[in-house]
């Protein structure tokens, strides 16, 4: 089982393998990613349309209402919190998210593995749900576009891929 | 704040400037060459394809953390740190997830 986070799924949906994933994993989340997801599903953009996308598959996963306030800082947002309070709640074996900036906080208050969203790329071709083409191209897509701080990190994660 | 001598050559009316603005603000040649540089470093350290630079040189292990943290902040180079780290157990993890 896999909490996932707003930018975790945003990124499968960019990388277009959204279904794939919820298909082949048991995946679940939280009201409050939900909800970011609705805001986030406004923009006039990838992400906007990604967001949509994941609310369009909302009966594909399961999601469960958890307030994650005691886990709230100033890295880790509404949605992230909740999701750690999700994996405790459903005894999930990793919490996947894609927001680096969170990811020393996240690992210090969740009782389980912390994934990025590639890694899930990649398992999803070790299970032969996706072929290593489509997770290349998926990887790409996610990779693109990345700022400052985040594009160095796809290109070290990119030997996961060669 | 421990320092280190360091010999190098500047342009003539570089040197004349530096003096005559160590003149007029009654310090030495030396703390003006030091508040220029830091203003420097702080004007490019906020630059963005710097910062990125900056990353680009920890991942490739040319810098250790504690530079990259002095230069982007801790917080973002415990985030950096902690997303190699994780990367760097890709393998377990991608197993660990194959397994579910």
């Amino acid at each position: 089982m896999l909490v996932v986070d707003t930018s975790a799924f945003v990124s499968l949906a960019v990388g277009d393998v959204l279904g794939v994933f919820v298909d082949d994993f048991q995946v679940v989340t939280t009201e409050a990613v939900l909800e970011e997801l609705e805001a986030t599903a406004t923009d006039d953009d990838r992400h906007g349309d990604a967001a949509s996308r994941v609310l369009d598959c909302v009966d594909e996963f399961e999601t469960v209402a958890c307030s994650g306030e005691p886990f709230v800082t100033s890295r880790i947002d509404t949605g992230e919190a909740s999701c750690v309070a999700a994996v405790r709640e459903v005894g999930a074996a990793f919490l996947v998210t894609d927001d680096f900036r969170a990811l020393p906080e996240l690992q210090e208050v969740v009782d389980a593995d912390v994934a990025l969203s590639l890694l899930v790329l990649r398992a999803l071709v070790d299970r032969g749900a996706l072929a290593e083409a489509e997770a290349t191209a998926a990887f790409d897509c996610i990779a693109a576009g990345r700022d400052w701080l985040e594009a160095p990190i796809y290109r070290y994660a990119s030997q996961l891929f060669d | 704040m421990s320092t280190k001598r360091v010999n190098f050559r500047l342009p003539e009316e570089l040197v004349t400037h530096a003096d005559v603005a160590a003149e007029v603000t009654h310090k030495n040649r030396t703390e003006i060459l030091i508040e220029a540089l830091r203003q420097y470093l702080e004007e490019k350290e906020s630059e963005e394809h710097f910062r990125e630079a900056v990353v680009e040189r920890y991942f490739d292990d040319q810098i250790e953390f504690d530079t990259l943290k002095e230069i982007i902040g801790r917080q973002d180079a415990e985030a950096i740190r902690a997303s190699r780290a994780v990367l760097d157990r890709g393998d377990d993890l991608v197993e660990k997830l194959s397994d579910l």
